[in-house]
């Protein structure tokens, strides 16, 4: 069948590994001279991208980023893992700052349009802002169905059956394409960019946008009010006894 | 305390060795005097209050002692045993003796100590009336029951009635019978004034240990006891020491005295040591039934600094030695930390208050690594956050002779971290920065707190990986500390191969790059090479505190198979012929089929149980279709069946999970059991030979060890399992070891591929390395860290 078209969305986010600092001002976390990658559940729609491309499902991956202009070193990634083509939406520093799931849906939205994309993959949330929005909100711009959280992905009579991770256990869904997909941790295990995947990355096509052309009005409707750390922990004590415990407990109004 | 100062002077009473003292004294030929004998007591005990009684300040405790010489400490202040070579201090001459006595000559320490050992301890009248009343009772008592004088009711009685009211008696009153007790001095040599006691047994009770000896006939001495008061002798009156007879003896020594207590065994490993005063470097036991702890004591009367050697009743469980240990141990002290506490204020105004520990569970987890070698505490933890930090702390040790041991993430196996008394233990995992990566070139140059996991998570998009894979997630500077390697070395190779260059801090807390700062080559030939001295060197030379490694490009296309054979030479038998074609293998790991059974039932498989090769190739798709093609012939050839394919990421690590949870699948074989695991590398021609012989050797033994290991480079594991209580288990395995080891080395190969020497292996080392060999490391060390104070008692 070998005909979709699947648009993959591409967060460049500080990486996973890296202890995040809140800057002096409060208003956000310090990101100059820190180590950006891709974010990791945006890495496993990628990876799942690609399966359905060496399953021959799939006929072209295009990934897409809306960010500054360092974003390209993470499409140039998603490109050495096996995208065909990217698209970078390019927005300056400082008007990213103010936007959010709201802006960047609308402008996948229309990018979906423009692509005539089947398929439209995006991690299930950043692991900078937690959002978990931009998906949906995608879906429905787009008015597709959606298939959140998923686990497992197959095609089935033209159809994906998706497994998604719910609280309870396991929900299986149908949905026609095109749709929506926002993938969970244990779709898959992406693979490493190899390097001469990263050398072949190089010389792909890469389009560049600008916000003004996808028409997305960019103002924010978000104000970040107070970054704080998280409160450290404090030294805590041995206590010799039940007794003492429980008298320690009671003196703190535990019981 | 200050115990320089104490046994300087005392060393002097009874010391007979050392260079000449400079001869201060006003005109006195101090070869004119000699030093008491015990010999000579008599006479002199007779004398201290004609000499003595106008000094009405001379405290009893001294005009019941011995005859004290004049002359000031600082003369007399020895130079550390073990730093003689380097120490330009005068000591005593021998046979010398100042002429005239003086109180201010005996130091604070020791003076409260032995007024101490007056007051509390009973004196010696009373102690020698209970002793021969108890014997008498005894006798009769033995007399009527046994009709012979049976050995322990006498012993036993007469012990426990030594214990004085407010004294309690350790170990639930537990005698701990001994085959003899010698008494050396700091210089190693039988001390003069303390004869070697004879089989016995002991009595720790929380104040005194109690060491009453019979000779060889306990019946003999009894009877002699009871006629004692006739025929008894004093080596001197205010030694807490009692002859009765010519045989029995009773010998108390003050708990508060203990210095260090460490246990010497076959086993090789000390349990704890705080003589870096103090030589007390274990000797090589060859004896596999000669057990002993040496006591470090001050020892009364005059807190002469002495080392005990109790060497233990072969008879006696190993659980009860160790706790005889512990209770000597936690009993020992009151000071619980050797690390004078003005060093951690300035340890906490250095690094700050967070950065500084002295809690025992932080200790506690400091004193150790994961193998089975006992947890030994240091004093305290420290985490510099740079290696200017690093040498600072290193600096204020160097200075006040503290001993170092650097601590990563703890993963080792042979101990190599576990702790020292008085020690200080520096974490270096804060520093845990990726400094520079060279995309271009394959290298990154790291801090001591980078894990390999990190690093590969690090360069994920990168292209690039370290491919180096010990198993545990250990912090890179460890693996160049121990000469790391695992599953991937036979491709990849080991540490050795992979280091550029290195960042040490000595012991004096000089900092240097072992290829000049900055250098990054992939070959050098510019003078020695420094780097790869400080590969494997255990932290005993210096602590590492960056380093510059060789990376690898992400290889595009990876296969593992998993194929089993009919039998362990079949399997072992391929794996020589795939090294021998020349078959760039990535990885080719053996496990034998009581493995694969452990790993089917802890990781809930279905391998079939039987020795199984578990192959991965790495390369490009067509490169790894002609190796696994190549290898598929060999096993065929071989008998090899049922191999399992798998090349997408899942499956293959769903594959390998077997082989990574092989430890903890072998442990689970027997549960609550501890592993001892052997590490013994061959030349790959030999290792069919040597496995067909681990293999009997187990059976032998009747213990349970699975076999796996990196058969790819000759090197493989035999976990064996043991009950950490059971001694005679312990033993039984060790000698399997050792002789696996002994095997190994005789074949050309090593006793340690991969773990290291740490504790457990060194006198193996000096059977592989020579005498000679070892010699020269050991200068080596000396020129690096003089003072021995870089994670002493490790490798040498």
């Amino acid at each position: 069948m070998a005909s979709l078209r699947v648009l993959v969305g591409c967060k460049r986010v500080i990486d996973y590994a890296v202890k995040v600092r809140v800057r002096p001002d409060k208003l956000g976390v310090v990101t100059d001279g820190v180590k950006h990658s891709m974010n990791p559940f945006d890495e496993i729609a990628i990876e799942e991208a690609v399966r359905l491309k060496e399953k021959k499902i799939a006929k072209e991956i295009v990934a897409v980023s809306c960010g500054p202009a360092k974003c390209q070193e993470t499409l140039r990634t998603a490109l050495a893992m096996g995208a065909d083509r990217a698209i970078h939406v390019e927005i300056a520093e400082k008007e990213y700052e103010g936007i959010g799931p709201l802006q960047v849906s609308k402008m996948l939205a229309k990018l979906a349009k423009d692509e005539d994309a089947n398929l439209f993959i995006v991690g299930k949330q950043a692991i900078d802002d937690d959002c978990n929005q931009t998906g949906q909100m995608l879906a429905s711009y787009l008015d597709w169905p959606q298939a959140t959280f998923a686990s497992e992905v197959v095609v089935e009579d033209g159809d994906l059956k998706v497994t998604r991770e719910v609280d309870g256990g396991l929900e299986t869904v149908k949905v026609k394409m095109p749709c929506v997909i926002t993938a969970d941790l244990r779709l898959n295990e992406p693979r490493y960019a190899t390097l001469p995947n990263i050398m072949k990355a190089k010389k792909k096509p890469m389009l560049k946008k600008k916000p003004a052309d996808l028409g997305v009005d960019m103002t924010p409707h978000v104000e970040v009010l107070k970054v704080d750390d998280p409160p450290t922990r404090e030294a805590g004590v041995k206590v010799e006894s039940a007794e003492e415990l429980v008298s320690k407990l009671k003196d703190v109004g535990c019981i | 305390m200050d115990y320089t100062r104490a046994s300087g002077y005392y060393h002097h009473i009874a010391g007979r060795k050392g260079p000449p003292v400079p001869k201060k004294n006003v005109g006195q030929d101090n070869q004119g005097f000699h030093i008491p004998q015990p010999n000579v007591l008599a006479h002199q005990t007779e004398t201290p209050e004609s000499r003595y009684n106008n000094q009405d300040d001379v405290t009893e405790a001294f005009t019941m002692g011995r005859m004290i010489p004049p002359m000031t400490t600082a003369e007399f202040r020895l130079p550390q045993i073990g730093h003689d070579a380097v120490s330009s201090q005068p000591r005593p001459g021998k046979g010398t003796l100042p002429p005239e006595f003086d109180e201010n000559m005996i130091d604070l320490t020791s003076k409260a100590l032995m007024e101490k050992v007056l007051k509390e301890h009973k004196s010696h009248d009373m102690l020698e009336e209970c002793l021969i009343e108890n014997g008498r009772k005894m006798y009769d008592i033995a007399y009527q029951r046994y009709g012979s004088h049976h050995e322990n009711v006498c012993y036993d009685a007469m012990l426990d009635n030594l214990v004085m009211t407010g004294e309690q008696a350790l170990l639930d009153g537990q005698f701990i019978p001994y085959t003899s007790v010698e008494f050396l001095d700091e210089s190693g040599e039988a001390d003069t004034d303390c004869p070697t006691m004879r089989k016995g047994k002991a009595l720790l009770t929380n104040q005194r240990l109690l060491l009453l000896s019979a000779g060889e006939t306990a019946d003999l001495s009894l009877y002699k006891l009871q006629k004692a008061k006739s025929t008894r002798s004093y080596s001197n009156k205010y030694s807490v020491e009692t002859f009765c007879g010519d045989n029995l003896h009773l010998k108390t020594l003050p708990i508060e005295g203990f210095l260090s207590v460490d246990f010497h065994s076959s086993i090789g490993s000390k349990i704890r040591s705080c003589m870096k005063h103090w030589n007390t470097d274990p000797l090589q036991v060859t004896d596999y039934n000669d057990r002993y702890v040496t006591i470090g004591a001050l020892v009364p009367p005059w807190a002469k600094r002495t080392m005990v050697n109790i060497h233990f009743d072969p008879a006696i469980s190993y659980t009860l030695i160790s706790h005889f240990l512990l209770e000597m141990q936690s009993h020992a002290s009151n000071d619980t930390s050797n690390v004078p506490s003005e060093v951690i204020k300035s340890f906490r105004s250095l690094l700050g208050s967070s950065n500084v520990s002295t809690s025992l569970s932080v200790r506690e987890h400091h004193g150790k690594d994961e193998s089975y070698h006992t947890c030994i505490l240091p004093d305290v933890v420290v985490w510099p956050g740079s290696t200017t930090e690093v040498s600072e702390v290193m600096k204020i040790c160097y200075e006040n002779d503290i001993p170092m041991v650097p601590f990563g993430t703890g993963t080792g196996l042979e101990g190599a971290v576990n702790g020292i008394e008085g020690s200080v233990c520096i974490n270096v995992t804060k520093m845990d920065a990726i400094i520079e990566l060279n995309r271009d070139d394959f290298d990154v140059t790291v801090q001591p707190g980078v894990t390999r996991k990190m690093l590969n998570k690090y360069l994920r998009d990168q292209g690039l990986w370290f491919p180096i894979d010990p198993g545990a997630d250990a912090s890179i500077c460890g693996m160049c500390a121990t000469s790391a390697s695992g599953t991937n070395a036979v491709r990849y190779g080991t540490m050795r191969e992979n280091v550029m260059n290195l960042q040490v801090v000595l012991a004096d807390g000089t900092i240097i790059n072992t290829a000049g700062e900055g250098k990054r080559t992939r070959k050098t030939s510019a003078g020695y090479n420094l780097t790869n001295l400080f590969v494997g060197s255990e932290g005993t030379l210096g602590i590492i505190t960056m380093a510059t490694i060789r990376l690898h490009g992400i290889p595009e296309a990876m296969v593992s198979a998993v194929c089993s054979f009919k039998s362990v030479h079949a399997a072992v038998e391929t794996v020589t012929q795939v090294m021998q074609c020349g078959i760039p293998i990535a990885r080719i790991e053996f496990m034998d089929s009581l493995t694969m059974e452990a790993c089917n039932k802890y990781s809930e498989l279905n391998y079939n149980v039987a020795p199984t090769l578990f192959l991965e190739f790495h390369g490009t798709e067509r490169m790894i279709e002609e190796q696994a093609m190549d290898v598929g012939e060999l096993v065929y050839d071989n008998g090899g069946s049922d191999f399992k394919w798998a090349k997408d990421i899942e499956s293959r690590n769903k594959l390998w999970a077997a082989r990574h949870d092989a430890w903890f699948a072998s442990l689970a074989l027997r549960p609550g059991s501890k592993g001892m695991p052997t590490d013994v590398c061959v030349p790959i021609s030999k290792l069919p030979e040597i496995i067909d012989a681990t293999r009997e050797d187990i059976e032998k033994s009747s213990l349970i060890g699975p076999i796996c290991g990196h058969v790819g480079d000759g090197n493989f594991h035999v976990i064996l399992l043991i009950d950490p209580n059971d001694e005679e288990e312990f033993r039984k395995a060790k000698e399997v070891a050792t002789k696996i080891a002994r095997h190994a080395i005789s074949l050309g190969g090593t006793c340690t591929g991969e773990h290291g020497i740490g504790l457990g292996k060194k006198a193996l080392l000096v059977e592989e390395i020579g005498e000679t060999g070892i010699a020269a490391m050991k200068q080596i060390k000396f020129a690096l860290d003089h003072k021995n104070l870089m994670n002493p008692g490790k490798v040498l």
